[in-house]
């Protein structure tokens, strides 16, 4: 099966990420054939997007054909902004809604707290719902809020196992030789793993001049209006073949 | 300056403090009225400032001080006088400064310095709080530093500047610190509770502003949360507007101006302090996270912050945003080894700056004048 991965994975690390990314590799060695899609241009993806807001279901959209089944995590900026209006939301999720038609299979993972803003709830959220084959949750409470929604079935809302802080492909993790005198040696390892996520974007190691996230040019990949380009490459393609 | 003449005054010193009529260092405005009150055990004389003068020629000279461009001595001269003057305050001193043994003048880049050193250098010490930054390099600043009697620093790295500034230093010149005041309990549960903060965080204290390194503060902790899994918002306190972007309206909560009896609690509440400013001559806020048993983060960029760090073990320092999250992340996970850093910081602050500690180091370096003024 092939299966598309949608969402940040390390580097640089997080526990979401981490799952994602595990999950993803769970699925590999079962067989299937994998490709991660990430917003973060340091993630190992095999290709980067902006995936906020509309430009999500364009990407899911543009990509159904080549994909059996999708591994979709929603998570901050992912593809809502904590201050997305009630109206752009309700769209979203309808256009969510109808890109997910074009999988066989979904599974959504979702970050806590859950970044959706105006609540699991309401009727712009029933096609994600509705499409998603499982809902993996990070904790008892999100479950519970998810099962709160009208129609949602329990044996398709499960929990995440909780990870082993098994230390990431980047991460050495805080465990130190000197717990008394911990200073030099934390500074050491806070130096270090910067400098590991440095060489993985690109930067050689070295401190870079700090840039901006909130003016940082747009990373790799299909530009939104490049997807919206594919899909009517597709629509044509098909009355062609009609 | 406030709490020292306090302290002075205590240990039986008879203190004055000349000062304007302004409450903010932005617009200088008169606020309160001129002339002569008592706190303390303190005799406390305010004058009017005065604002005269072309504007635009004195944002000029201020945007060509910044770009760190070479000023005539008549311009830098230009440059102090477009800012505020108190005239009346340099008249008092021309009147009265025989009276006094010493004139303690601070901080270096005011008028009422720059001019007041002037009217005995004989008897006045100048407690610069000095930056590296362009303004500390004006020919004004390094006469002033070269014709005083004393000078009194904060720190090592900020006495090494002042050499850098004026190779001709003061000759009676030290490292007399600054205190912090020691408080008697914390309650971290009541602040978070005043404030409805729900969520961990970490803290900003300070002017928001970009000389403070807010905007960068906020640009790099918007990266830790890109790049990490942080439970932390960012609470800040402090005067100046936030203008924090929409992508991080619900991770920063700002608080604004608080009473100083609120900051013990703040400190005690927060789950880091974060230093991003490079301009400190002694980061007092530094001091008080760690009496509070808070770990500190700081920018590298910052000399004094980063020797502070240094000689105590107790904070760590970020040379860009990837460390800064790394610090962030380090203080998520592992937050008992952060918690030993904080005790580390306290000792240092126990042993180097309470009240007692600066008060005597003060004195010592006062008792030249005080011989000179009798003789």
């Amino acid at each position: 099966m092939r299966v598309l991965v949608v969402g940040t994975v390390p580097p640089p690390g997080g526990e979401a990420a981490r799952a994602l990314a595990l999950a993803a590799a769970d699925l590999a060695a079962e067989g299937n054939e994998i490709e991660v899609l990430s917003p973060e241009f340091s993630s190992a993806a095999h290709r980067q997007a902006r995936l906020d807001g509309f430009r999500l279901p364009f990407q899911l959209a543009a990509a159904a054909r080549d994909f059996d089944a999708l591994v979709l995590r929603i998570q901050p900026g992912l593809p809502f902004r904590p201050d997305a209006r009630r109206l752009t939301r309700a769209a979203i999720l309808a256009l969510i809604g109808l890109a997910l038609r074009g999988y066989s299979q979904v599974t959504i993972y979702l970050d806590t707290p859950v970044p959706i803003p105006w609540g699991l709830g309401g009727r712009p959220t029933k096609g994600l719902w509705s499409r998603a084959t499982t809902v993996v949750v990070e904790n008892a409470e999100d479950r519970k809020n998810l099962l709160a929604v009208p129609g949602m079935d329990p044996d398709r809302v499960l929990i995440a196992p909780r990870q082993v802080p098994a230390r990431s492909v980047i991460s050495t993790g805080w465990s130190l030789e000197h717990e008394e005198e911990p200073w030099a040696e934390v500074l050491a390892l806070v130096r270090s793993r910067a400098a590991t996520t440095r060489k993985m974007m690109g930067a050689g190691g070295e401190r870079a001049e700090p840039t901006s996230p909130f003016d940082a040019p747009a990373p790799p990949g299909m530009p939104v209006h490049a997807a919206g380009l594919v899909v009517l490459r597709k629509v044509l393609r098909r009355l062609r073949q009609r | 300056m406030a709490e020292a003449a306090r302290g002075l005054a205590l240990r039986g010193h008879d203190v004055e403090v000349l000062t304007t009529c302004a409450t903010d260092h932005y617009f200088w405005t008169n606020e309160l009225p001129p002339g002569e009150s008592e706190e303390d055990g303190v005799t406390i004389r305010r004058f009017r400032t005065v604002r005269r003068g072309s504007r635009l020629a004195g944002n000029q000279l201020e945007h060509r001080v910044q770009r760190g461009e070479k000023l005539s001595v008549s311009e830098e001269v230009a440059w102090v006088n477009a800012r505020f003057r108190v005239p009346d305050l340099y008249l008092h001193l021309l009147a009265h400064a025989r009276q006094y043994d010493a004139i303690i003048c601070s901080p270096y880049l005011f008028w009422s310095t720059i001019y007041g050193a002037q009217v005995a250098p004989e008897r006045t010490i100048v407690m610069p709080c000095l930056h590296d930054e362009p303004y500390a390099w004006l020919s004004i600043v390094r006469s002033t530093l070269s014709a005083v009697a004393g000078a009194w620093f904060l720190s090592e790295p900020e006495h090494q500047l002042g050499h850098r500034v004026a190779p001709q230093l003061a000759p009676r010149h030290s490292v007399v610190g600054a205190a912090v005041d020691v408080p008697s309990h914390y309650d971290p549960a009541g602040f978070r509770a005043r404030h409805n903060l729900d969520r961990p965080f970490v803290l900003y204290a300070g002017r928001r502003e970009e000389g403070k390194g807010w905007n960068r503060l906020l640009s790099g902790f918007a990266g830790a949360l890109a790049h990490h899994r942080l439970p932390f918002d960012l609470v800040t306190i402090g005067v100046g507007d936030p203008a924090v972007p929409a992508e991080l309206a619900d991770r920063v909560v700002d608080l604004g101006y608080l009473e100083s009896e609120e900051m013990p609690d703040a400190f005690a509440a927060a789950e880091a302090l974060l230093q991003p400013s490079a301009n400190e001559s002694f980061s007092r806020t530094l001091m008080e996270a760690w009496l509070a048993g808070t770990p500190v983060i700081a920018s590298a960029a910052g000399e004094v912050v980063t020797w502070h760090c240094e000689r105590s073990g107790g904070g760590l320092t970020y040379g860009d945003d990837l460390e800064l999250g790394e610090c962030l992340a380090f203080v998520a996970e592992a937050p008992k080894t952060a918690a030993v850093l904080a005790e580390r910081g306290r000792e240092y602050v126990l042993a180097n700056y309470t009240w007692d500690h600066v008060l005597d180091a003060m004195e010592r370096s006062l008792v030249p004048f005080d011989l000179a003024s009798r003789s």
